[in-house]
């Protein structure tokens, strides 16, 4: 009786410990997770071609603020790093404060508004300036490719620091851009930057 | 002896003026209104672009081009680099051109959503740029033969791209020549 109960708790506990894990088989063949960015890099020594992902969970996007030109949304992402110096998963809760008072369509809007003075210049330096995009990241698990956990030990950067700041439109946000793009998206049907608050 | 000296004394004008007229010193290019200064937050160089000399010169159908010297200084380096620049303009890659043919799509039912306009102006901004000449100065504005000495304070002028003052000094040259922004250019021939 004793044996039997021990297996099913060991059981028990081996199901327990895998249910968080994610591999990437998972976040390719699940239609819960969303690809966002996928970027290849051949090496020019080897034939391997490191590549990079990112998908955003679509069952965990939660609406945290609804307050019209301003939003919260929150969700998880991971992002995949398939590369020969350590492949990981890196697991993340992903919170983004969104203000449509900054997106492209209000700003070009507001810019035709005043015509005949108006410049598009000036939509550039504040488009540049302020994006209306701010995230906030939460570091969660770190996976092997497999799905087996990392632990802090074996390897750690800046992803495993939680971390607040505003993303920009320019190539060095992009992936971060996308994310956030691709979480507004999900819920209102229209991209970030197409929302005209007149 | 005499006729000798008075003829050197002669000559001297027209041997200085024309050293004196290139060189430019750290405080002419501050103190002068003909000087446009441009440096971003971040930047430690900063440019100068000598107004007058903007020049419209002729170019291919759907460029435009200008000629304008630039004076280059970085923190730390004690020489000026006046760099002879040619911009060529291409007028369909404006953002009002852009922005415009993004409305024709959009009412055609295209998804085109309003970044990847951005994404496009990022990837090619319209505008090239080759250098001239180059003369190099001291910060008290004498003139210096040693180009490879101010390799540094002019090595990345070439390197344009949509961000910062750098792009909004672009524009500048622009309206200086032609009375408009490059980014608010507009033809319905190029549609």
């Amino acid at each position: 009786m004793i044996k039997r109960f021990l297996i099913l708790f060991i059981m028990m506990l081996s199901i327990t410990m895998t249910a968080g894990a994610i591999s990437l088989q998972e976040l390719q063949s699940s239609p819960n997770f969303k690809l966002v960015s996928y970027k290849e890099y051949p090496s020019e020594t080897s034939s391997y071609v490191e590549r990079f992902y990112s998908f955003i969970d679509l069952n965990s996007i939660r609406i945290v603020e609804y307050n019209p030109p301003k939003y919260t949304l929150q969700c998880t992402n991971y992002m995949v790093f398939d590369y020969t110096a350590g492949p990981e998963i890196k697991e993340s809760e992903m919170t983004i404060y969104y203000d449509l008072n900054y997106s492209l369509a209000t700003l070009i809007h507001a810019n035709r508004e005043k015509q005949p003075n108006a410049s598009l210049v000036d939509v550039i330096e504040t488009a540049e300036r302020e994006s209306g995009l701010v995230i906030k990241s939460k570091p969660l698990n770190t996976y092997q490719l497999n799905g087996d956990i990392w632990y802090p030990e074996n390897r750690s950067n800046h992803l495993d620091r939680e971390w607040k700041g505003s993303i920009d439109r320019s190539r060095g946000y992009q992936v971060i851009y996308d994310n956030a793009d691709a979480l507004f998206k999900a819920v209102y049907l229209q991209h970030f930057d197409d929302i005209l608050i007149q | 002896m005499k006729r000798m000296y008075l003829l050197l004394l002669w000559l001297l004008p027209f041997i200085m003026l024309p050293i004196y007229s290139q060189a430019i010193s750290q405080s002419e290019l501050r103190g002068s209104s003909r000087y446009v200064q441009f440096k971003s937050v971040a930047d430690y160089k900063v440019y100068y672009v000598d107004m007058e000399s903007i020049t419209p010169i002729t170019a291919t159908e759907g460029h435009r081009r200008i000629t304008v010297t630039v004076y280059a200084l970085v923190d730390g380096e004690d020489y000026i680099a006046a760099v002879k620049m040619e911009y060529d303009y291409q007028l369909d890659r404006s953002l009002r051109q852009l922005l415009s043919k993004h409305d024709v799509l959009k009412s055609q039912g295209q998804d085109s959503p309003y970044i990847s306009v951005w994404r496009d102006k990022q990837a090619n901004i319209g505008i090239t740029c080759r250098i001239l000449g180059v003369k190099g100065y001291t910060l008290s504005g004498n003139s210096i033969a040693e180009l490879y000495k101010i390799d540094n304070v002019y090595k990345d002028i070439s390197e344009l791209s949509f961000k910062g003052n750098r792009y909004k000094m672009l524009n500048a040259i622009y309206k200086q020549a032609y009375g408009i922004y490059f980014d608010d250019e507009m033809s319905s021939k190029l549609l």
